[in-house]
């Protein structure tokens, strides 16, 4: 479970992007090379010519549609050239660190009106050669129409996998607490992390969901003792704190504690009660992402910015609690949550890497190369596959420092390399995901 | 507005004329800070909102100004000092020489230590790269990445908490280390080995009484940010640090306060947490470039197949715990006996009734007591230390004290995160360390906890794309 800030943020976000879906054709901010295959049409060449005391650019008027800046440093010191908008404010468009003798390229698309060039010598102060540059009624900047296919294509594609992770979570629940109330322990512990993966991988969308309010769903699937009995200024294992206890962590601590620990449940009904609850409340997930019932918002929708901003929350997620361990205090299966959340956020970025390609081909470069190194991290924790075919891994408590039995969080010291290095690549990744709405919702 | 009226257009003088006074030259809105256009222009472009709220223009150009004068530029000193306060000080990025060497000390420190991550020459060339054009923006007073209202969707490029200040003389200073020449098993990294100066492949040798942490020793490549505001170190940092994820990881970082030495004769000498005034000795500013270039800066002479370090220097830090609560129950006249020095004036003990102007006064070493005995004991810091003892060799001190709060005893977590740069540090300062750790009766109140070499590059010239640009050429 995570804090509600993300909850909170939905509805703005989702404000905006309506709005920002609406005027497509704009596309302020994009530094992009050409891509033809959404940009059909001329492009017009502006050649930008850079020396220590001016910068010139040539023609100073062009039509509208994209351009193609040709800019060529021949000064002696790195320059920054921008474009900016008619109140001179805001940047369209710019390349920064252009080295002394070389030529860098940077297009952008450009409607009617009113611009300025002008450029920042080392990258600081004010701007050198300021130059109004008027784009006159052109060619219409193709874009609106096939971004607006892939951003539908983004958004319904996205919402399938939402909803087939639901499906798969449903069933993979009811197989493991069938096992589970059986008393088949040893096949219970074997699902518990299995199923669980279906919902890690679309956590925030997941989170988003409640009936009376926002995230209340999420409370009951995935609570954590720790965050309920920090709550309540009480011990984990009071009476009070365990009756309100429902979802997957509190079966895991019946499962994976002994009687000592204080979470084992007296009875049998007691385990069929906590497992029943589950199935009722990923059943009441199901029915909301199917929009078979409204939740707290109304009637189940994912926004491009669901999307977007979809992929780094699953990798925040990682960051704060699956590295130090603390997802999984009783069974130490953090790694396989760990897996799903970056597939989650794979999926979720695979369905705009289309956008984030045509606005920002490095960006996007990044992002899949970051993604490479975080999965080979987590598959050189695995010990095999099972006949299912899913990966399998070791206790995390055996390669990382954790939290023991949701007691005192290990010291800074004892954290290990291995952490560290999940740390690091999370970090790597968790950057260039961060600017992935930015990139795209515009 | 109407175009080409409002800001920035003017003609941009002739920065060709004189090398390190670019800087004055280019930013022509300090003299013109309350021209309302420039004003709007600071609050929604965001590259001159911190000049804008700190920085009266005036001081801060004289301050440049007089940087710029020297071929060295050592002679930023006292007169400088006083023409600004210290939030106004600004000093340009680029020039002859990194700053944060001679600039003189300012009140904190932020040095960090990175481990490069990317595996090909081409992205550590990037990452320096994009690190020296927010250092660039930093030193300015400007945001990393210009303005942050720009785009809603993204994170803002600069975290923000320098947002309104003033740089307070920030400079950023990079070096590089062994490791980022070689691996572990003596492997080209990214075939820079041919290049490596032969002081780094030597690496620092094992001295008596210490208990080095790997953890917080070397790194490839070292930051060091220093700033008479604290945030604004732990702003750049930070910032750098976030730029470099997924190029390079923060192996180590120290955060230093009240500069523990001073590097120009307009400072007054600080004091150390043991409550003396620490490296009265030390080599300054106005002490010519004669003295630098025997000392601190890397000769041409000095490592053929390391020509791009010419004009360089080397960075060697120590972090020295200091077991502060035994030495304050050391009685005075002891823990004076144990420095050479008087406490309240930082005098020779050779001299009998010292006064404050008595600091600099030359140490006496041959001055006896009624008994015969030398007045500064030859086991006394002082007497281990002192140049004149070292073969007259000088080191150029830039140590902060430090406190990183405390143990589970309850007993402070502190020190001095000794800092000196030198031209050889195998001539001078490796056989003065030995000495020290042998000899030195202050050995007893100290620990050493970690250490790092790097090889500083000269400055970061008008064309350079990043520093330390002379290494990949």
């Amino acid at each position: 479970m995570k804090n509600t800030r993300y909850l909170l943020a939905v509805p703005a976000a989702i404000a905006m992007v309506i709005s920002l879906s609406a005027c497509t054709d704009n596309p302020a901010n994009s530094s992009a090379s050409s891509n033809e295959s959404t940009n059909g049409g001329t492009v017009q060449t502006v050649k930008a010519n850079i020396a220590n005391d001016t910068c010139t650019t040539d023609p100073a008027k062009i039509p509208a549609g994209k351009v193609a800046f040709e800019i060529a440093n021949n000064g002696t010191t790195p320059n920054e050239f921008e474009v900016l908008t008619e109140n001179k404010l805001q940047i369209v468009s710019e390349k920064e660190n252009i080295g002394p003798g070389t030529t860098a390229h940077m297009t952008t698309a450009l409607k009617e009106g009113t611009y300025y060039t002008g450029c920042k010598p080392n990258m600081v102060g004010n701007f050198v050669g300021l130059a109004q540059l008027d784009v006159i009624p052109g060619e219409n900047v193709e874009v609106a129409k096939d971004v607006q296919a892939a951003e539908d294509h983004a958004i319904s594609n996205y919402t399938s996998y939402v909803k087939d992770q639901t499906g798969q979570l449903v069933s993979a629940t009811q197989e493991f607490t069938k096992a589970y109330i059986a008393g088949d322990d040893q096949k219970a512990k074997t699902l518990y992390p299995l199923a669980r993966q279906h919902y890690e991988r679309i956590e925030p969308t997941a989170e988003s969901f409640g009936i009376k309010e926002g995230g209340d769903l999420d409370v009951a699937l995935d609570a954590r003792v720790q965050d309920l009995s920090a709550d309540a200024h009480k011990k984990p294992t009071d009476p009070e704190v365990l009756k309100g206890w429902t979802g997957w962590h509190r079966i895991e601590a019946d499962l994976f504690t002994d009687d000592s620990a204080g979470y084992k449940f007296d009875t049998d009904e007691d385990r069929k009660r906590a497992a029943d609850e589950l199935n009722e409340n990923t059943q009441k997930l199901y029915d909301l992402v199917y929009g078979k019932i409204d939740g707290a918002k109304g009637k189940f929708k994912l926004e491009l910015s669901d999307v977007a901003t979809g992929a780094s929350s699953l990798l925040e997620e990682v960051a704060t609690s699956k590295i130090v361990g603390e997802e999984e205090t009783f069974s130490h299966t953090d790694t396989y949550d760990f897996k799903a959340n970056v597939e989650g956020a794979e999926v979720a970025y695979g369905n705009v890497a289309d956008l984030v390609k045509d606005k920002d081909p490095k960006l996007a470069e990044k992002i899949e190369s970051k993604f490479e190194s975080v999965k080979s991290l987590i598959n050189e924790q695995s010990t095999g596959k099972d006949e299912g075919g899913n990966t399998l891994f070791k206790d995390y408590s055996q390669i990382a420092a954790v939290q023991k039995d949701a007691g005192e969080a290990p010291k800074d010291s004892d954290y290990t390399d291995l952490q560290r290095k999940f740390s690091d690549a999370v970090n790597a990744l968790g950057e260039p995901l961060s600017k992935i709405a930015g990139t795209i919702l515009h | 507005m109407s175009p080409h009226t409002s800001f920035g257009d003017e003609p941009r003088a002739a920065s060709s004329s004189a090398k390190n006074s670019h800087w004055a030259e280019t930013h022509p809105t300090d003299a013109m800070a309350g021209d309302e256009a420039a004003a709007t222009q600071g609050k929604t472009l965001g590259f001159s909102r911190r000049r804008l709220v700190g920085a009266a223009g005036a001081a801060g150009l004289l301050g440049i100004a007089g940087f710029g004068g020297g071929a060295i530029g050592h002679r930023m000193g006292s007169d400088e000092a006083a023409a600004a306060t210290p939030a106004e000080l600004r000093y340009p990025f680029r020039g002859e020489k990194q700053q944060g060497i001679l600039t003189p000390t300012q009140n904190n420190m932020y040095t960090a230590a990175f481990n490069v991550t990317v595996q090909d020459v081409g992205g550590l060339k990037e990452l320096l790269s994009e690190w020296t054009v927010a250092a660039e923006h930093m030193c300015a007073g400007e945001l990393v990445g210009g303005a942050p209202e720009g785009n809603h969707h993204m994170p803002p490029e600069d975290t923000g908490e320098a947002w309104g200040y003033s740089p307070s003389g920030l400079t950023i200073t990079f070096g590089f280390g062994r490791s980022l020449f070689v691996d572990e098993h003596g492997n080209d990294r990214f075939g820079l080995k041919d290049k490596m100066p032969k002081i780094l492949s030597d690496g620092v040798p094992k001295f008596a009484n210490e208990a080095l942490r790997a953890g917080s020793s070397d790194g490839d490549i070292l930051i060091q940010t220093c700033s008479n505001d604290a945030q604004t170190c732990v702003h750049a940092i930070r910032n750098l640090t976030r730029i470099a994820f997924g190029s390079a990881t923060l192996k180590w970082s120290q955060i230093g306060y009240g500069r523990s030495s001073s590097t120009s004769r307009g400072q007054q000498t600080p004091r150390n947490l043991f409550g003396f005034k620490d490296g009265t000795a030390n080599l300054k500013a106005e002490d010519g470039d004669d003295l630098f270039g025997d000392n601190v800066w890397v000769q041409p002479e000095d490592d053929p197949n390391a020509q791009w370090m010419n004009g360089g220097t080397y960075f060697v830090a120590r972090k020295i715990h200091m077991y502060l609560e035994i030495w304050d129950r050391v009685r005075l006249s002891e823990q004076q006996e144990v420095i050479g020095r008087d406490k309240q004036y930082g005098a020779p003990l050779s001299i009998a009734s010292p006064r404050a102007s008595d600091e600099f006064e030359a140490l006496d070493f041959t001055a006896q007591d009624d008994h015969g005995e030398p007045v500064i004991p030859t086991d006394s810091h002082v007497a281990v230390v002192a140049p004149e003892n070292n073969g007259g060799h000088r080191m150029l001190r830039r140590s902060y004290n430090y406190t990183d709060g405390n143990d589970s005893l309850g007993r402070l977590d502190a020190g001095l995160f000794f800092i000196a740069y030198v031209r050889d540090p195998r001539k001078g300062f490796y056989p003065t360390l030995k000495k020290m750790t042998e000899q030195d009766a202050l050995t007893e109140y100290l620990q050493h906890q970690a250490s790092a070499l790097f090889a500083v590059p000269a400055g970061i010239r008008d064309g350079d794309e990043m520093v330390g640009q002379g290494l990949f050429e």
